[in-house]
């Protein structure tokens, strides 16, 4: 599987050769935590298959995205919105599955459809794509790092001392930090790309670096020794 | 549009909209748990409700059908007891002694069946057992309880089911029990009114009273019992009560098919 | 001299039955028993017994509901209820629908023999064994705290109040003295006294009642 993936990555490779090489490294890093999962393989307990699924989703849209962009010349952004809600929602039903207490579960995996039906009303109110951008992302960046950093620090209150035996503690941890940037950069981006075009160019170096960490936390969350079989469940 | 302004106007509405969401999502979780799983509890007390209903019926079957009839055999064995023409040794009187104590038995055991499961209802239904009820409570309390049946006897009312007839009449039961212990007053009213769409029952007593808001603790599990019968036959319990006005107790029970 | 009256059993409990026939046989004619509320009628209308002994739970047919349909139907047949259930509003019920007697099912020959013979003479009969109404109906006024022992018990515990002593109750009603004191231990118990003292006591409080 990632032997495919590798496979196809360098076939688009081929074709983008302006693109620096962290950000291909970047977009490599999504495969970590896929190349992790081949430790436990089907063995692996639900949220870390779904973290998964949505390290395939990141990867799948960067690879349509880079091969677009070799044919067209343009980022595709109609790509990038519609490819945000899906990536997102895998992330949310993840999480969900970390809940301790029913209404945090339920609140997680009922945030999916409001918050779609929260975007198709951002639509029609918002003339400019690059507006839309410049709110939608954000605000799904914002939404999953406050759902990530919720997730982290409930289930770290319940059991502090062995945190890091867990997969939550490291995954979470990761994606606090891909979606953290994603939250503050686009309108940092927007506001400065006509002054300080470079300075714009170095942030989005900056989120290649911390996407590469945050990957590499959640690969490392995947990696984690499997949790003893308990009788029962959460309830 | 300016950055600036601009910009901020977006950042407040991007952290707006999360915030909504995030409220929302909570909200409706909130609210969906308080259905789900409190219907899962009601269902548990129901279903723990009718099973304990059960098992007295159960308990009032077999003193009646096996016990019971097993002191009338008794007795029916002793009473062939070739008694001898001249009463000698004093059998005769032991036998009608003996006879005498199993018939003692079998009025102790039924009291025990008439606990568990008042057959009355099965019998002649209702009303009925809520006068018997009425009876022993007098009886046993010294608080004269009068009954008055407020049914429209139109005829074509069918007579309530069984298990709305018990929930009725544990109802009673357990309101009575209150009056007894805690009004203190020598007597006290009760109305039942069965009609085709509902069964009323209101139990009144000029006594002490209580502060009946919602958290009655000091009453045990009375009230509760009371209120949770009422519920799993969809009905309604009101409690009105004051300190030194009396108290009423009103069950609504509706009959028509769920 | 007239025949000797005849009379039809309806009740479900072949022991019972059994039982009633035994007792009856020597100065009534038993014409038949019947064992299911629907046979009832039939029963009656094919052996037209004079006295009807009619079991309140039988199977398939409310007794209740039957008694006013045979008084209908068979205006000179006398029903006699003989029923488990000692219950007053049962009993009341029971006449109000058309019975002529209540009576319950460990009656004592005599106490049915005189049952039939009263309600053969037209009369109303309900046993005594029937609790009253009311602690306030007859003719003592009784603490209602009695009403948690069974009779025999009241009728140990007025001899208590009496004076005389186990061994002297145990021989008025012909039982051991090791019956009496199992009674005592229970009166004690149901009426929260703990000991005999108290016992005696109360039993003299409640003679001095009447």
């Amino acid at each position: 599987m990632t032997g495919i993936a590798l496979v196809l990555y360098a076939l688009i490779v081929a074709q983008a050769r302006r693109i620096p090489l962290v950000l291909h490294a970047a977009a490599l890093s999504q495969a970590l935590p896929v190349i992790a999962g081949v430790r436990y393989g089907r063995r692996l307990p639900s949220p870390r298959l779904w973290t998964i699924a949505w390290c395939i989703a990141l990867a799948l849209t960067d690879a349509l995205q880079l091969w677009l962009r070799g044919s067209t010349g343009n980022n595709n952004l109609w790509l990038r919105a519609a490819s945000a809600p899906i990536q997102n929602s895998i992330m949310l039903w993840t999480l969900s599955l970390w809940q301790g207490d029913q209404v945090s579960r339920l609140a997680f995996r009922i945030a999916i459809p409001i918050f779609l039906v929260t975007l198709l009303a951002l639509v029609p109110t918002v003339q400019e794509t690059s507006s839309f951008d410049v709110v939608a992302g954000p605000f799904q960046a914002l939404l999953l790092l406050a759902g990530a950093l919720y997730t982290l620090v409930r289930n770290a209150s319940r059991d502090p001392e062995r945190i890091t035996r867990h997969d939550w503690f490291w995954i979470t941890l990761g994606a606090s930090l891909y979606f953290g940037l994603r939250v503050a950069l686009p309108p940092f981006a927007a506001f400065l790309i006509q002054q300080y075009p470079e300075l714009v160019r170095l942030a989005y170096l900056l989120q290649a670096w911390t996407d590469i960490a945050a990957f590499l936390i959640i690969a490392r969350g995947i990696w984690c020794p499997l949790p003893q079989a308990r009788s029962g469940g959460f309830f | 549009m300016s950055p600036s302004a601009g910009a901020f106007w977006w950042l407040f509405l991007m952290a707006a909209l999360t915030l909504a969401v995030i409220l929302t999502a909570f909200a409706a979780a909130l609210i969906i748990y308080q259905r789900r799983f409190l219907q899962m509890h009601r269902t548990f007390a129901d279903n723990l409700l009718a099973a304990h209903e059960e098992e007295r019926a159960w308990v009032a079957r077999e003193v009646h059908d096996d016990a019971l009839q097993r002191v009338a055999m008794l007795v029916h064995e002793l009473d062939e007891w070739p008694t001898p023409a001249a009463p000698s040794n004093g059998t005769s009187d032991r036998v009608a002694a003996l006879r005498e104590e199993i018939e003692d038995l079998g009025v102790m055991l039924r009291r025990v069946a008439h606990r568990m499961h008042p057959a009355l209802i099965d019998h002649a239904g209702l009303v009925p057992a809520l006068q018997s009820l009425a009876v022993d409570v007098s009886r046993s309390s010294g608080v004269r309880v009068e009954v008055t049946d407020e049914s429209k006897n139109d005829g074509a009312s069918s007579p309530a089911s069984t298990e709305h007839a018990l929930l009725v009449y544990r109802i009673a039961q357990e309101a009575l029990r209150n009056v007894v212990k805690h009004a203190g007053v020598s007597q006290c009213q009760m109305y039942v009114a069965v009609s085709p769409a509902s069964i009323e029952l209101r139990i009144t007593d000029q006594g002490k009273g209580f502060i009946a808001d919602d958290s009655a603790r000091g009453r045990g599990l009375g009230l509760i019992s009371m209120a949770e019968r009422a519920r799993l036959a969809d009905g309604r319990l009101e409690v009105i009560s004051h300190p030194g006005a009396g108290t009423g107790v009103r069950a609504l029970i509706p009959r028509a098919p769920r | 001299m007239q025949r000797r009256p005849a009379v039809l059993i309806a009740d479900d409990h072949p022991l019972v039955s059994h039982g009633l026939r035994e007792l009856l046989r020597a100065s009534y004619t038993v014409v038949g028993t019947v064992g299911d509320g629907r046979e009832v009628h039939d029963a009656v209308e094919r052996t037209k017994p004079d006295v009807l002994l009619l079991d309140l739970s039988m199977p398939h047919r409310n007794g209740l509901d039957l008694i006013p349909e045979l008084v209908a139907a068979f205006p000179t047949l006398r029903i006699l209820v003989v029923t488990m259930h000692l219950d007053r509003t049962l009993a009341e019920l029971a006449l109000q629908g058309g019975a002529h007697g209540f009576i319950p099912k460990g009656a004592s020959a005599d106490e049915l023999t005189g049952a039939i013979r009263d309600v053969l003479s037209g009369e109303r009969y309900i046993s005594p064994k029937v609790p009253r109404r009311s602690f306030r109906d007859g003719a003592a006024l009784e603490d209602p705290s009695l009403d948690r022992l069974t009779p025999r018990q009241r009728q140990i515990l007025d001899l208590i109040g009496q004076g005389k002593s186990s061994a002297q109750i145990a021989e008025l009603l012909s039982v051991s003295p090791r019956t009496i004191e199992f009674h005592r231990a229970q009166i004690r118990k149901t009426l929260g006294i703990s000991n005999e003292m108290g016992l005696l006591r109360y039993a003299i409080m409640m003679g001095s009642r009447e």
